[in-house]
C-alpha cells in the first residue's frame, strides 16, 4: 500500500522546510519517494535524503504554461511500480491549482494507493495580499486543502494572524488550520493533525462522554457498580500496555527531552486520554449482567442529548496564566454562562509556554505542557450561553 | 492627443508602489498633469496623496483580467486625465492588458521591478511570467539586493531575455548601481565570415533583428532547417530554427528570408549549412525593412545536436 501526501503552497511559503521537518521527525522508517514539481529556493539536501533512504524524483516542468497533468500521471505510475514506496510526497508547482493535482492523483489511484493529506502551506504574513491579487490558483490551494499550515506565525501580530485565519476559514470550513510556530511542534504532531487523528471534534466527543458519566454517576442507581468497575479498570494491566502505546501517540519526540511534557502526558493519559477509557466505556455499556445498567444507559443517552451542550473553538489567542485562572474561576457563574460541567483546553501562554487546563465545578487545574498545533478550548454543560463563554475567553 | 502610459510591472512586494509613490512626490515627474493612477494590484504598501507637490492624481483600482476598453476610456473621461500611471498585476501577462488599451493610449515607458531575493526562484518556476515582463521593459530594477549577493545571475536573467534593457541594482544598504557589465557576443561580427555556433543561433537571430544595420554587407555561416516563405516562393527560402523562449508551449520557427536560385530544389525541414551575405531591405515578412540573406552556398548538413534552439 502506498500513501500519497500532497504539499502545495505558493513559492517561498515554506513547503520544502515543512517536508524536511516531517521527513526527519515523522516519516522516519518509511520508504519514501518525493516528487518535486518545483525548483526550490532551498533544495532538499541530497546527502541527507540518501542517508535517510529517500528517493527524490524531480519533474522538470515547473512552468505554469506547461500542462502538469499528463506527465505527472505517468511519473506517478512509474514511481509506484518501480519503487513500491510506503509513501509518496508530492510537492507540486506553487503556481498550480491543488485540485488539479488531487484529480491527477485520483486518476492514477489504484487499490494499492491511498490518498492521504492534501496540505497547503500558507505564509501568514502574505496570506491577505496573495488572496487579493493572485486569483484563482491561490484560492484553489486554500479551498482544496484538507489541512492548512501557516508559516512564519511568530513574525506577525496576533491581530494579523486573526485576520489571516478568518480569511482562510471563510474559504475552507473543513480544513485543520495549524497556527503554532513550527519550531514548537514535533513533526509527528503535525502529521497527526493532518490525519485528523487529534481534532477538536474528538476532544469534544470525549469530553461529552465523560460529562455524561459524571452526570450519570450522580443520579444513577448503579453508581456503585459503575464506580467499582471504573476502579477496576484503572488498576488493570491495560494501563501498562497503554503506556507504551501512548509513547508512540502523544507528543512524540518531546518527551525524550522534556520532563514536563512526559509527566503531563502520563498524567493526561491517566485522566482521560487513554484508549483504556474507551475500553472501559464499551465494557460498561455492554455489560449484560447488570440490567439496571442497560436501562440506565438508554435513559442516560436520551437525557444527555437533550440536556448537554458542547462548545469548542480552535484559537491561536495567547493567555497569561493569571488571566486563564480568572476565566476558570468565573465559569461557575451559572446566571451568566449556564451550567458548566467540564472545561478543558490547551492554549499558548503569553510567555511562549503552553498552558493545559482542566475544569470541573469547584476545581480547576492549569499546568504547562507541550505545544499543540493550535490552541483549543472545550466546554461542556447545559443551558450554556455560548456567546457569553466565547466572550469570557475572548474568542 | 495620445495619452502616455507609464507602466510598472513586477510581482507583489517587488517595490512598484513605493517607487511610484516616490516618483509622484517628485516635481520633475509630477508637475501637475492630470494623472490617472490605475492599480491592478493591491499590495502591502498604500498610496498617500498628501506629500505630492500637485494633487491631480486620481486613483482607480481595476481588475486587470475583466476590465474592458470602454471602462478604461470612461475612467480617462471621468478624471479628464492627460496621462496614465499603470501598476500591473505580476501574476498576469502584460500583453492581455495592452491588447485592451484604448487606441490613443501609448506606452511611454515600461519599468519592471523585481525582488533580488525571490526573482530567481520565480524565474525557475514561473518563467513565462518573468519573461513576459522582461521582454517589454526598458528598465528592470532589482530591489533589496543583499550586499554580498553575486549579481551575475540577475544580470544574465535580464540580458538573456532582453539585450537592451537597462538594469539597476538597489542594494539593501541604500546604495544603487547601474549595470555596466558588457556582454560580448559569442561570435566575432568583424570576421570575414561570421561563424554562428549551433547553440548561439537564437541569440544571433535576435541581435540581427534588433540591429540589422550592424550586419549590413557582412557574410555569415550558420546551420538551419529549410522552410518556405508564403510569398516569393521562387528563388527564395527561409533558413531558420525552432526556438524556445520559455517552455515547450512557446516554441516557434524563427527564419530569415534568403535569396537562392536553387531554392525550389530544397526539401522542407532538411538541415543545411548556409553561407550568405546579409543585406537590409524591404520585405513583406517584416512589413518594412529587415535583414535579407543572399546565399553564397547552401549545403546539406547534419542536424544540430539540440534541435530546438534556446537563448
Amino acid at each position: 500500500m502506498t500513501n500519497i501526501d500532497i504539499f502545495s503552497g505558493f513559492l517561498g511559503a515554506g513547503k520544502t522546510t515543512l517536508i524536511k521537518k516531517l521527513l526527519k521527525e515523522a516519516y522516519a522508517g518509511e520508504k519514501i519517494v518525493l516528487i518535486e514539481n518545483e525548483f526550490g529556493e532551498i533544495g532538499i539536501d541530497g546527502g541527507f535524503m540518501q542517508e535517510a533512504g529517500i528517493q527524490v524524483n524531480e519533474m522538470n516542468s515547473g512552468c505554469i504554461c506547461c500542462s502538469l497533468v499528463g506527465d505527472f500521471g505517468k511519473a506517478l505510475t512509474q514511481v509506484i511500480s518501480e519503487y513500491h514506496p510506503d509513501r509518496i510526497l508530492i510537492e507540486p508547482s506553487g503556481v498550480g491549482k491543488l485540485s488539479d493535482v488531487i484529480a491527477a492523483v485520483k486518476r492514477v489511484a489504484t487499490e494499492e494507493v491511498q490518498l492521504g493529506a492534501f496540505v497547503t502551506v500558507v505564509d501568514a504574513n502574505k496570506c491577505k495580499v496573495y488572496l487579493k491579487n493572485f486569483g484563482e490558483f491561490y484560492t484553489n490551494q486554500v479551498e482544496s486543502a484538507s489541512s492548512i499550515i501557516l508559516s512564519r506565525t511568530d513574525s506577525i501580530s496576533e491581530d494579523k494572524l486573526d485576520k489571516a485565519v478568518a480569511l482562510l476559514r471563510e474559504l475552507n470550513q473543513e480544513a485543520v488550520i495549524i497556527t503554532t510556530p513550527w519550531p514548537q511542534l514535533d513533526g509527528k504532531q503535525i502529521l497527526e493533525a493532518f490525519r485528523k487523528e487529534d481534532s477538536l471534534q474528538q476532544d469534544l466527543e470525549e469530553l461529552m462522554e465523560e460529562a455524561k458519566h459524571h452526570h450519570h454517576e450522580g443520579h444513577c442507581c448503579c453508581h456503585e457498580h459503575h464506580h467499582e468497575e471504573h476502579h477496576h479498570d484503572e488498576d488493570c494491566g491495560c494501563h501498562g500496555h497503554h503506556h507504551e502505546h501512548e509513547d508512540h501517540e502523544c507528543c512524540h519526540g518531546h518527551h525524550h527531552h522534556d520532563e514536563n511534557c512526559t509527566h503531563h502526558h502520563e498524567h493526561d493519559h491517566h485522566d482521560e486520554h487513554c484508549g483504556c477509557h474507551d475500553h472501559h466505556h464499551e465494557h460498561e455499556y455492554h455489560d449484560e449482567h447488570c440490567s439496571c445498567h442497560d436501562h440506565h444507559h438508554e435513559h442516560h443517552h436520551h437525557d444527555a442529548d437533550e440536556v448537554f451542550q458542547s462548545w469548542g473553538v480552535e484559537t491561536h489567542k495567547k493567555f497569561s496564566r493569571e488571566a486563564l485562572e480568572k476565566i476558570l474561576a468565573s465559569l461557575d457563574q451559572e446566571e451568566t454562562f449556564g451550567i458548566v460541567l467540564r472545561a478543558k483546553g490547551i492554549v499558548e501562554g503569553t510567555d511562549g509556554s503552553w498552558l493545559h487546563f482542566d475544569y470541573v465545578p469547584g476545581e480547576s487545574e492549569i499546568r504547562t505542557g507541550c505545544a499543540a498545533v493550535t490552541g483549543r478550548l472545550c466546554v461542556i454543560g447545559s443551558k450554556l450561553s455560548e456567546t457569553a463563554v466565547a466572550s469570557l475567553f475572548g474568542v | 492627443m495620445p495619452i502616455p502610459v507609464y507602466a510598472f510591472t513586477g510581482f507583489l512586494d517587488a517595490g512598484k508602489t513605493k517607487f511610484i509613490q516616490d516618483t509622484l512626490c517628485d516635481t520633475r515627474f509630477n508637475a501637475g498633469e492630470r494623472s490617472l493612477l490605475l492599480l491592478c494590484e493591491e499590495g502591502e504598501e498604500e498610496y498617500d496623496l498628501t506629500p505630492y507637490p500637485h494633487k491631480n492624481v486620481f486613483q482607480e483600482v481595476i481588475d486587470q483580467e475583466t476590465v474592458t476598453t470602454e471602462q478604461l476610456n470612461a475612467l480617462i473621461q471621468k478624471h479628464r486625465a492627460e496621462r496614465v500611471i499603470l501598476e500591473l498585476n505580476g501574476m498576469l501577462q502584460v500583453e492581455g492588458f495592452y491588447n485592451k488599451m484604448p487606441q490613443d493610449w501609448q506606452i511611454a515607458q515600461e519599468v519592471m521591478f523585481a525582488d533580488a531575493n525571490n526573482i530567481l526562484s520565480y524565474n525557475a518556476n514561473m518563467r513565462s511570467l518573468v519573461v513576459d515582463k522582461l521582454l517589454g521593459c526598458e528598465m528592470v530594477v532589482f530591489n533589496r539586493v543583499p550586499e554580498d549577493m553575486d549579481i551575475m545571475p540577475l544580470h544574465k536573467l535580464a540580458r538573456a531575455v532582453n539585450r537592451r534593457v537597462g538594469i539597476l541594482y538597489e542594494y539593501q544598504n541604500g546604495k544603487t548601481q547601474f549595470d555596466d557589465i558588457q556582454d560580448p557576443l559569442p561570435f566575432d561580427i568583424n570576421a570575414p565570415v561570421i561563424e554562428i555556433r549551433d547553440e548561439d543561433y537564437a541569440l544571433w537571430y535576435r541581435d540581427l533583428n534588433d540591429e540589422p544595420k550592424k550586419y549590413k554587407n557582412k557574410t555569415v555561416r550558420f546551420k538551419a532547417q529549410v522552410a518556405r516563405l508564403r510569398k516569393e516562393k521562387d528563388g527564395f527560402f527561409a533558413p531558420g530554427r525552432f526556438v524556445m523562449t520559455c517552455c515547450v508551449d512557446d516554441i516557434e520557427f524563427m527564419g530569415i528570408p534568403c535569396k537562392y536560385d536553387a531554392a525550389a530544389a530544397l526539401k522542407v525541414k532538411t538541415w543545411v549549412m548556409v553561407t550568405a551575405k546579409i543585406t537590409v531591405r524591404f520585405h513583406s515578412l517584416y512589413r518594412g525593412i529587415g535583414p535579407i540573406l543572399e546565399a553564397i552556398s547552401v549545403e546539406p548538413a547534419e542536424a544540430a545536436e539540440q534541435e530546438v534552439a534556446t537563448f
